[in-house]
C-alpha cells in the first residue's frame, strides 16, 4: 500500500496564468555581435544574404556554387574563427533542398553562426553541391548521412555511400517528402485507443 | 596367482585411474573453488542455489551442461587437427602427474629427471593451441593461437631457467630429492628470485588474466578455441585447470619445501600449499587488466630471462664459494 | 569484398614507416563481439597484430528516428528521444524540451531548473560509472566493472524513485518536470554522494585507474591531437581528452549551470589514459554540481509551470540547440513550418561523429590498443545509428 506521506508533493495551486508566449513573428532581432559579423561577411562575399528562417543564430544563406569559399572563410577568419562543425543536416521542401551547416567558434568566443543553401531539384538527379570534407574531416559521415537519407550528392566527398541504411537499399531517400513505404503492411498488435 | 604381466597391466590401470580421479575431483573443486573466489572479490556470493552447501554442487551442473551441448563442428576446419586438439591439450597435463609426488612416496613413477621431464612435457600444451587455433580455420582462433604460441615460447624459456637454478642449488633432478634437501630451509629464500620467474612465468603459461592473451576475451572474442563447444571446450578447460594445479603443485614442492610441515600428514600439507598458490592467481586473475602483447614479450625476454639468468650466475658464484 | 575494406596499399605502408609487410588480413570484429558496445562492426585490416585500417560499419539499429518523428506533435517527441542514448535518457528529454522552450521562451520556475540539473548531473555520474566499467572490461580487467553496477545500480533506484522509471524515463515535460521529487528524495541523494566519494571512487582508483598495468595500456595509446579532434568535431571528454576546454555547460550555460561552479577537466596529450582520466574526473566534478544545486533548491515553487501554451505550435523557422551529454554535445536541428509538429528533426549524436576518431586512433596500434580506443570513444548504438 502506498503511504499517503510518500506521495509526491503537489504543487500549491496558483492562479491559472494566461500564457503568455508571443507569437513571435517577424525576423529575430541580431545582436551587436551578429550585426558586425553579418557587415563583414557582406563586405568579403556580396552574395550571402540573411537567411531569416533561421531562428536560434544568425542565418547566412549562400549561393551552392560559393559554399565552401564561405565555410572556409567562416573557419579561417580571426573575427569568426568556428573550428567546430557542430551540425551537418538537410531538409527536403518538395521544390527545393535544403543544407544547413552549423558552425560554432569554440574557442574565443562561443558564438554560433548558421550557414544555409538551397538546391534547387534538377529533374530526377540528386542535388549537387561542393563537399566540405576537406575543410572538415568529421563532415565525412555527416555527408554521407545527408546523402543517404534525404539524397544530396557531395561532390568531392572521398566515399560517398550510404551509411545507416544497407549499401543494396533500393527504396529511395527515406527523408525526402516524396519517400514511399513500400514494406508490406504489419499488423498492429496494440489497440489504438 | 596372477601372472606377472597382468600384474603390472592392472598395476598401471590402476595408478592411472588413481591419477584421473584424483586430478578430475580436484578440477571439479577449483572450477567451483573459482566461481566462488571471484565472486568474493567482485562484491557477489557466487554460485549458491546449484545445490549443497554453498553452491559446491556448481561443477557438477556445469559438467551436465557441456555435456548436453551440441558437438559444433566448423565448417570449413581442419577436422583431424580440430578433433585431436582438445586431447592433445588434456593429455600433457595428465602425463605431469605420473612423476609429481603428491606427499612421500605418494607418486606414480619416481623418476631420477622428473623435473626434466616436467619441463618436457608442459612444453607439448603450445601443440594443443596451434592445433585448435590452426584446425577451426577462423581469424580470431588463428590470432589468439599465435599470440597463444608466442607466449608460451617465450615463458617456457625463463621458467627452465629458473629450474637450472634449483638443480644447480640441491644438485638433482629428482623432486623427491629436491623435497628432501629443504628439510633445513625451504628453498624460496635461497632461491627467491627464482621462484618469482618460475610463478609469473606459470601463471602466463596458464593463459592467465594479467597474461591471458591467447582468449583475450574483449578483443578475440574467445582466441584459439572460439569455435569450440561442449565437451571439447570442456576439456580445454579440463586440462587449464589440471596445468594449474600441476604448477602450484611443482611450485610448492620444489621451493616451498613440498610435504614437510607439522602435525597433518604430508599429502594435505602440499595440497594446501598448492591451494594456497592457487588463491593467489585467482586473486590476481580477478584483479588485474590484461598486458598487451608487446608488453608481455618485453616482459619475458627484457625482464624475466635476464633475472633468470642473473639468478644462476649468483647461485654458481655461491656454489663455488661454499666449495 | 566490399568497398573501402580493401586491402593495406604500399603508400600507406610507407605512411606508417614499415617496410616489408606480411600478408594483411581482414577481419570482421562484430556485429556480435563482445566489446563493440552493442552492435557495431569494425572492418579491421590488420598486419599481424598491426591495426592498418579499421572502418566502422554502422545502422544495424538504425530506425530512422528523425522520418518517424516528422508529424508528431512535440510533446509526443520526448519519449521516443530517450531511446536515442539510452544510457543517458536525461539529456535526450532535456534537449527536446529545451529546444521547444527556448523557441517558444518558456521560463522555467527556480526549483524546476534545479531538478532538471540535478537529474541531469545524477545521470552523468551513472553514465561514467557505466563507462568506467566497460573499458575495464575491454582492457580485460572485469571486476571493476561488478563494482562500477553496484554502484551505478542506487544511482538508478534514486532515478526510479523520483520519474517511476529505470532508464528511460520520459519525465521532462515542456515546461518543467512531470511531478515533484518525493519526500526524503535530496536526503537519500546526498547520502549516495557520500557514498560515492568517500568509498566508490577511491576504489575505482585502486582497482583501476591507479594500476600500472592500466597506465601502461593507457598511456601513450590512441593519441588524437587537438588539431584533428577540432576538425573531427569531437566534443566531450574526447574532445577534451585532446586539450581543449570546451564544455556546453560553460559556453552555453543552461539550467543552473551558470550558477554553480565546476571545472572543465582537460587532458594534455589526447591519449587513451587523457580521455579515461577526464572523465574520472567528471564525475567528481559531477557529485560537485549536485551538492551546489542541493543548496540551491528552493523549498517551493511550481516543477510544471502554468506559462505552457496548450497547443505547442513553433513559429516558422529552424532551430538549432544543444547541450552537453556524458558523450558529448547533443544537438537538435528543428525545422517547424508553423504545425503542431516538426517538419524535419536532426539528432546531432555526439558518439556518430567521435567513432568517427577510431581510425585515426587505432592506425598502427595493436588490435588489443584499437579496443581501448573504442572503450574511451563511449559510444552508444542508439545514438550512432539513430
Amino acid at each position: 500500500m502506498v503511504d499517503e506521506e510518500k506521495q509526491p508533493k503537489t504543487p500549491p495551486k496558483k492562479p491559472v496564468v494566461k500564457p503568455k508566449v508571443e507569437a513571435a513573428s517577424g525576423p529575430v532581432p541580431l545582436t551587436p555581435r551578429q550585426e558586425e559579423g553579418l557587415q563583414r561577411l557582406k563586405e568579403k562575399f556580396p552574395f550571402v544574404e540573411r537567411d531569416e528562417k533561421v531562428r536560434s543564430s544568425l542565418g547566412i544563406q549562400v549561393p551552392p556554387e560559393h559554399v565552401k569559399e564561405v565555410l572556409g572563410f567562416l573557419r579561417d577568419d580571426p573575427f569568426f574563427r568556428c573550428r567546430h562543425l557542430s551540425c551537418l543536416s538537410a531538409v527536403d521542401w518538395g521544390e527545393a533542398i535544403e543544407v544547413a551547416y552549423h558552425l560554432v567558434n569554440i574557442e574565443e568566443k562561443a558564438d554560433e553562426w548558421a550557414v544555409t543553401v538551397k538546391l534547387p531539384y534538377q529533374g530526377d538527379e540528386l542535388p549537387e553541391v561542393d563537399s566540405i570534407t576537406d575543410l572538415w574531416p568529421g563532415a565525412d559521415w555527416h555527408e554521407r548521412e545527408a546523402y543517404d537519407l534525404v539524397g544530396v550528392r557531395f561532390k568531392g566527398h572521398p566515399d560517398l555511400r550510404r551509411i545507416l541504411l544497407p549499401e543494396g537499399f533500393a527504396g529511395g531517400h527515406p527523408l525526402r517528402k516524396s519517400f514511399v513505404d513500400r514494406r508490406p503492411p504489419r499488423q498492429r498488435l496494440v489497440r489504438i485507443r | 596367482m596372477l601372472p606377472l604381466w597382468l600384474q603390472w597391466v592392472l598395476w598401471g590401470i590402476l595408478k592411472a585411474v588413481l591419477v584421473l580421479l584424483f586430478v578430475t575431483v580436484n578440477a571439479i573443486i577449483l572450477i567451483w573453488l573459482e566461481r566462488k573466489v571471484s565472486g568474493h572479490i567482485q562484491n557477489r556470493i557466487g554460485p549458491l542455489r546449484v545445490g549443497g552447501p554453498a553452491g559446491v554442487l556448481q561443477s557438477f551442473a556445469d559438467i551436465i551442461k557441456l555435456l548436453a551441448k551440441e558437438d559444433f563442428f566448423p565448417k570449413r576446419g581442419d577436422p583431424w587437427v580440430w578433433w585431436l586438439a582438445p586431447s592433445v591439450a588434456f593429455a600433457p597435463a595428465l602425463m605431469v602427474f605420473f612423476v609429481l609426488p603428491i606427499g612421500p612416496h605418494l607418486v606414480v613413477q619416481d623418476m631420477n629427471v622428473g623435473l626434466l621431464f616436467i619441463v618436457a612435457i608442459t612444453s607439448f600444451s603450445v601443440l594443443s593451441v596451434f592445433m585448435a587455433g590452426w584446425g577451426s580455420n577462423d581469424k580470431y582462433s588463428l590470432i589468439g593461437a599465435m599470440r597463444a604460441g608466442a607466449q608460451l615460447f617465450s615463458y617456457e624459456l625463463p621458467m627452465v631457467l629458473a629450474l637450472v637454478a634449483v638443480t644447480l642449488a640441491t644438485g638433482t633432478l629428482n623432486i623427491s630429492e629436491i623435497v628432501a634437501r629443504q628439510q633445513g630451509m625451504w628453498l624460496i629464500f635461497p632461491q627467491f628470485l627464482a621462484f618469482l620467474v618460475f610463478y609469473i612465468g606459470a601463471i602466463a603459461e596458464l593463459n592467465r588474466t594479467p597474461f591471458d592473451l591467447g582468449e583475450a576475451e574483449s578483443e578475440l572474442v574467445a582466441g584459439y578455441h572460439t569455435e569450440y563447444s561442449g565437451i571439447r571446450w570442456a576439456m580445454f578447460m579440463l586440462g587449464e585447470y589440471t596445468n594449474l594445479l600441476t604448477s602450484s603443485i611443482l611450485v610448492s614442492l620444489v621451493f616451498l619445501g613440498g610435504w614437510s610441515g607439522p602435525l597433518l600428514p604430508g599429502w594435505v600439507w602440499v595440497l594446501i600449499k598448492a591451494y594456497l598458490l592457487i588463491f593467489v592467481a585467482m586473486w590476481i586473475r580477478w584483479t588485474l587488466p590484461r598486458v598487451r602483447i608487446d608488453q608481455l614479450m618485453d616482459l619475458g625476454w627484457k625482464f624475466l630471462l635476464p633475472l633468470s639468468l642473473l639468478n644462476i650466475a649468483l647461485t654458481g658464484v655461491y656454489m663455488a664459494v661454499m666449495a | 569484398m566490399e568497398k573501402g575494406s580493401e586491402v593495406y596499399t604500399a603508400e600507406e605502408a610507407g605512411r606508417l614507416g614499415r617496410e616489408g609487410i606480411t600478408e594483411p588480413i581482414v577481419i570482421n570484429l562484430g556485429p556480435q563481439h563482445p566489446s563493440t558496445h552493442g552492435v557495431l562492426r569494425l572492418i579491421t585490416t590488420l598486419d599481424g597484430e598491426t591495426v592498418l585500417k579499421a572502418q566502422p560499419d554502422i545502422g544495424y539499429l538504425h530506425r530512422n528516428w528523425e522520418k518517424i518523428v516528422e508529424g508528431w506533435q512535440y510533446p509526443q517527441i520526448i519519449p521516443f528521444a530517450d531511446r536515442n542514448d539510452y544510457i543517458s535518457a536525461i539529456f535526450n528529454e532535456w534537449l527536446v524540451c529545451k529546444s521547444v522552450e527556448d523557441a517558444l521562451g518558456i521560463e522555467l520556475d527556480k526549483r524546476a531548473e534545479v531538478l532538471r540539473t540535478i537529474f541531469a548531473e545524477l545521470n552523468r555520474l551513472i553514465s561514467h560509472q557505466l563507462w568506467f566499467g566497460t573499458y575495464a572490461m575491454d582492457i580485460g580487467a572485469f571486476t571493476p566493472f561488478v563494482y562500477a553496477l553496484r554502484d551505478r545500480e542506487w544511482g538508478y533506484a534514486l532515478l526510479e524513485k523520483a520519474t517511476g522509471a529505470r532508464q528511460l524515463y520520459a519525465f521532462f515535460r515542456i515546461g518543467g518536470l512531470r511531478n515533484d521529487v518525493p519526500d526524503g528524495w535530496i536526503e537519500e541523494l546526498s547520502q549516495y554522494l557520500d557514498y560515492f566519494e568517500k568509498e566508490a571512487y577511491p576504489q575505482y582508483v585502486d582497482l583501476l585507474t591507479g594500476n600500472e598495468i592500466f597506465i601502461q595500456r593507457s598511456e601513450g595509446v590512441g593519441v588524437v591531437s587537438r588539431d584533428v579532434a577540432l576538425a573531427f568535431g569531437a566534443t566531450g571528454p574526447v574532445l577534451r581528452g585532446s586539450g581543449v576546454p570546451y564544455d556546453v555547460r560553460k559556453a552555453h550555460p543552461y539550467g543552473v549551470y551558470g550558477e554553480v561552479e565546476f571545472e572543465v577537466p582537460v587532458g594534455e596529450h589526447g591519449d587513451n589514459l587523457d580521455r579515461a582520466m577526464v572523465r574520472m574526473k567528471e564525475m567528481l566534478e559531477s557529485v560537485k554540481i549536485i551538492r551546489q544545486c542541493v543548496e540551491l533548491l528552493p523549498e517551493e515553487g511550481e516543477v510544471l509551470t502554468s506559462r505552457v501554451p496548450r497547443v505547442l505550435k513553433l513559429p516558422e523557422g529552424n532551430y538549432y540547440t544543444r547541450l552537453e551529454s556524458p558523450r558529448g554535445e547533443v544537438g537538435l536541428w528543428v525545422v517547424s513550418t508553423g504545425g503542431l509538429g516538426p517538419y524535419r528533426m536532426k539528432w546531432r549524436a555526439p558518439s556518430f561523429v567521435n567513432l568517427q576518431l577510431l581510425d585515426h586512433m587505432a592506425r598502427g596500434e595493436k588490435v588489443a590498443d584499437l579496443i581501448a580506443a573504442l572503450g574511451t570513444i563511449d559510444i552508444i548504438l542508439g545514438e550512432v545509428d539513430r
